[in-house]
């Protein structure tokens, strides 16, 4: 006390300008950050291959906004694309060095050029230190490696379905059909008894949609493990058992149950008109539809099922793959605020139920969820058909999507000219000739990624 | 500094007095040059360099010499369906617009009352967008709901077609949209042309004897020869630059059967990524072009009348 009341008044001063000179020392090694961060916040972009205006405005809400709450200082600026523009511009801009700091694709394998290029960021360590490893369906997480590094994050996984008109059903008393023969039989009463289309769907805007019917006719007539030889180059596209697949879509097609032969003639919202109005009966369609379902079955009842097996001695599968990824440009400025976001779409299952059923159609990520995680305002159809998918993929007993596990140019091929086949341009022989071919060269060249063994 | 102007042979020349009145017309197309060189040129020499390389438009190009254009050649099968289809298109374009227009452009020529209301309708379609004519034949071609229904309410079953679904018509249903939307552009180059005409030749001719087809024939036709040039010349290269039609009815379905070269190369571009093997396919498309231009230049030194 005496020390103290000893200090003389330039003492005390001198000591108030010394404590001032050390504490703007101390803030000197480390406050120019935490400086910068208050006054100025990380703001990075995003993009997304989705207009649908419900859809954007609950990423933005429950998505950006949950992660925008807990890291108050960075900023998410979302930007939206439609489907054929993002596929324009995203390598433009990544090529740019403008692109996006987080990006959406729609799958693991669009991102092969980018990575190539040095565009996208490699996530290995991010996988271990955010624990993705531990919370995401291995081979959901293995589908985003690429010669042996993991570049990007499966945030949906998919699925095809058949949607019916329940009132219709009812009315007429078909029942949902759960093989070939009761499959024909019930288009055969739909059209030539009631004159209805069994299956409304529809190309014109977009051939490429055949790929949901040639996943279709592949998982239902070939089988998932002969599938899965063919996609790992064990058994020939050749095979009898490709050639009847094909056969077997042939005879739906022109016996008119697929959009009474009109499908090259209609784009799809045409087709969707066509359901909406009760003279289609059945969508064969993905788990995206569960979207907006419910505002095209304006005045009837909908319901989903399982689609049926084509061949008696395979059993049902589902078809499961993933049909979008996140991903971060390798030049980004933000690597560690966009690596937090990324993590945002796997916090705690409950949470996800929530916000999943928000965006339906759009993010659905690959980790296991309980029935009762699930929104408490979703459709008992929408948890019954994600909870059938989770335990399908939890035992390795599905089969597989073809704009997930096949090779690019291989998909390509077929979804582009397998209406050649259906209008007699060409023989199922030389469409499936001409599908080795491709995969041959595929495979020789390295650019077939490994498909996971599905379990007997 | 300024030129004089002196009168050779009846036509008014102008004959320079110092070069730097050379230099200053230089200095006044020197920006729109420099700007052409950016946004024309060097991207026409990227686009070629990028032929003979199998860039993806991400990765380095990596060069492979003749690869994309023996592909083409020999393995596209696509690109010569393209190709043969930009020759029908162009086939089509250049007989059914031209006689619809001329057709119009002389009956229009015929009378005074009522002659600016019916350009103007004929015109109309012309200075409509051509995504929007696209998407409302679309919607007429519809097999359940279009020109169909009408013609089945009119008992003409027979007629109703899978306008844009068989690969066999789906060409020529695109081909019709468009003619629909063109032909009023002829039909007014036809009609400005018509109008150059001295009335009085007529008058002379119809004193001579000359009926109204020989006058037409004898001397409508002949007169309007630069007009038929210009018409053909540009007819005949749009046919084979036309995209828009095609990429918003039909994509280019079904069975490649209404594919053209330009959508197969956008289709190659973005769809497939291959951004090198566009830039071949691109590099044969104005191959095509050119061949079409240097025909008609080579007409004209031949002293057609072009």
């Amino acid at each position: 006390m005496k020390a103290i009341g000893s200090l003389t008044r330039r003492d005390f001063l001198r000591l108030i300008t010394m404590g001032g000179a050390g504490l703007t020392f101390v803030s000197q090694l480390h406050g120019p950050k935490m400086a910068v961060l208050a006054a100025q916040p990380v703001k990075f972009t995003y993009w997304i291959e989705d207009t649908a205006a419900d859809r954007v405005e609950a990423v933005k809400t429950y998505i950006i906004g949950r992660f925008e709450q807990r890291y108050p200082g960075v900023k998410v600026e979302l930007v939206t694309y439609s489907g054929s523009d993002f596929r324009r511009v995203l390598p433009t801009a990544l090529a740019a060095g403008t692109g996006p700091d987080v990006f959406n694709e729609f799958g693991a394998s669009y991102l092969v050029p980018a990575i190539e290029g040095g565009y996208v960021m490699p996530l290995d360590a991010a996988t271990k230190k955010y624990g993705w490893d531990k919370k995401i369906w291995k081979w959901a997480l293995d589908s985003g490696r690429y010669k042996g590094k993991i570049y990007s994050v499966p945030t949906a996984y998919e699925s095809v379905h058949l949607y019916y008109n329940q009132d219709l059903f009812e009315k007429h008393g078909w029942k949902v059909p759960m093989n070939w023969t009761e499959l024909v039989a019930l288009c055969k009463d739909i059209k030539e008894n009631k004159k209805l289309i069994p299956f409304a769907f529809g190309v014109r805007d977009r051939v490429s949609r055949w790929d949901w019917w040639l996943t279709y006719t592949f998982n239902a007539y070939v089988g998932n493990h002969a599938l899965w030889e063919a996609l790992s180059g064990k058994r020939p596209w050749t095979d009898p058992l490709f050639t009847e697949a094909i056969n077997r879509l042939d005879q739906l097609w022109q016996t008119g149950y697929i959009m009474d032969k009109q499908t090259s003639a209609m784009t799809h919202d045409d087709a969707m008109g066509v359901w909406s109005n009760q003279h289609a009966v059945m969508l064969m369609d993905g788990t995206w539809r569960l979207s907006n379902v419910r505002n095209l079955a304006k005045g009837f009842r909908w319901s989903i099922a399982k689609v049926p097996m084509w061949r008696d001695d395979i059993r049902w599968t589902p078809a499961i793959g993933i049909g979008e990824v996140l991903a971060i440009n390798a030049k980004t400025k933000y690597p560690e605020e966009s690596l937090r976001f990324m993590d945002r779409f796997f916090y705690e299952p409950k949470e996800i139920g929530v916000w999943m059923h928000k965006v339906v159609g759009l993010f659905a990520p690959p980790v296991t969820m309980a029935k009762e995680d699930f929104s408490k305002e979703a459709s008992a159809e929408y948890i019954k058909t994600h909870v059938d998918l989770i335990e399908a993929s939890k035992k390795g007993d599905f089969g597989f999507l073809m704009w997930t596990s096949w090779p690019a140019q291989t998909a390509k091929f077929q979804v582009e000219n397998i209406d050649a086949v259906l209008l007699r341009r060409i023989t199922v022989k030389e469409y499936l000739q001409k599908s080795q071919d491709v995969f041959a060269k595929e495979l020789r060249e390295g650019l077939v990624a490994p498909v996971p063994e599905p379990t007997r | 500094m300024a030129p004089t102007f002196s009168v050779v042979g009846g036509e008014a020349r102008i004959k320079p007095r110092h070069w730097r009145w050379y230099l200053v017309s230089y200095l006044f197309i020197l920006p729109a040059l420099l700007l052409h060189l950016v946004v024309v040129g060097a991207p026409s020499l990227a686009a070629l360099l990028l032929s003979f390389s199998d860039w993806d438009g991400l990765r380095t190009p990596r060069y492979i010499g003749l690869e994309n254009f023996r592909e083409l050649l020999w393995q596209d099968g696509v690109f010569w369906q393209a190709f043969l289809n930009n020759l029908r298109w162009m086939s089509v374009f250049l007989s059914v617009p031209v006689i619809l227009g001329l057709g119009a452009a002389v009956a229009l020529s015929q009378i005074r009352w009522g002659r600016t209301f019916y350009r103007t309708v004929y015109f109309l379609p012309y200075v409509f967008a051509s995504v929007v004519v696209s998407r409302i034949f679309g919607f007429l071609y519809n097999p359940f709901y279009g020109v169909n229904m009408l013609l089945k309410y009119w008992g003409l079953d027979v007629l109703a077609q899978s306008w844009l679904g068989n690969p066999d018509i789906a060409l020529y249903s695109v081909m019709a949209a468009d003619v629909w939307h063109f032909w009023g552009f002829d039909m007014v180059v036809f009609l400005a042309a018509l109008q150059q005409i001295e009335p009085s030749l007529y008058e002379a001719a119809a004193i001579d004897g000359a009926g109204p087809w020989q006058r037409f024939w004898h001397m409508t036709i002949p007169m309007l020869q630069p007009t038929f040039g210009f018409i053909l010349l540009m007819t005949a290269l749009w046919s084979f630059l036309t995209f828009d039609y095609v990429y918003v009815m039909t994509g280019g379905g079904p069975a490649h059967s209404t594919e053209l070269m330009a959508t197969w190369i956008i289709g190659q571009a973005v769809e497939a990524r291959r951004a090198g093997y566009a830039s071949a396919l691109a590099l044969m498309l104005t191959l095509f072009s050119s061949a079409i231009i240097i025909t008609f230049t080579y007409l004209r030194r031949r002293e057609w009348d072009i």
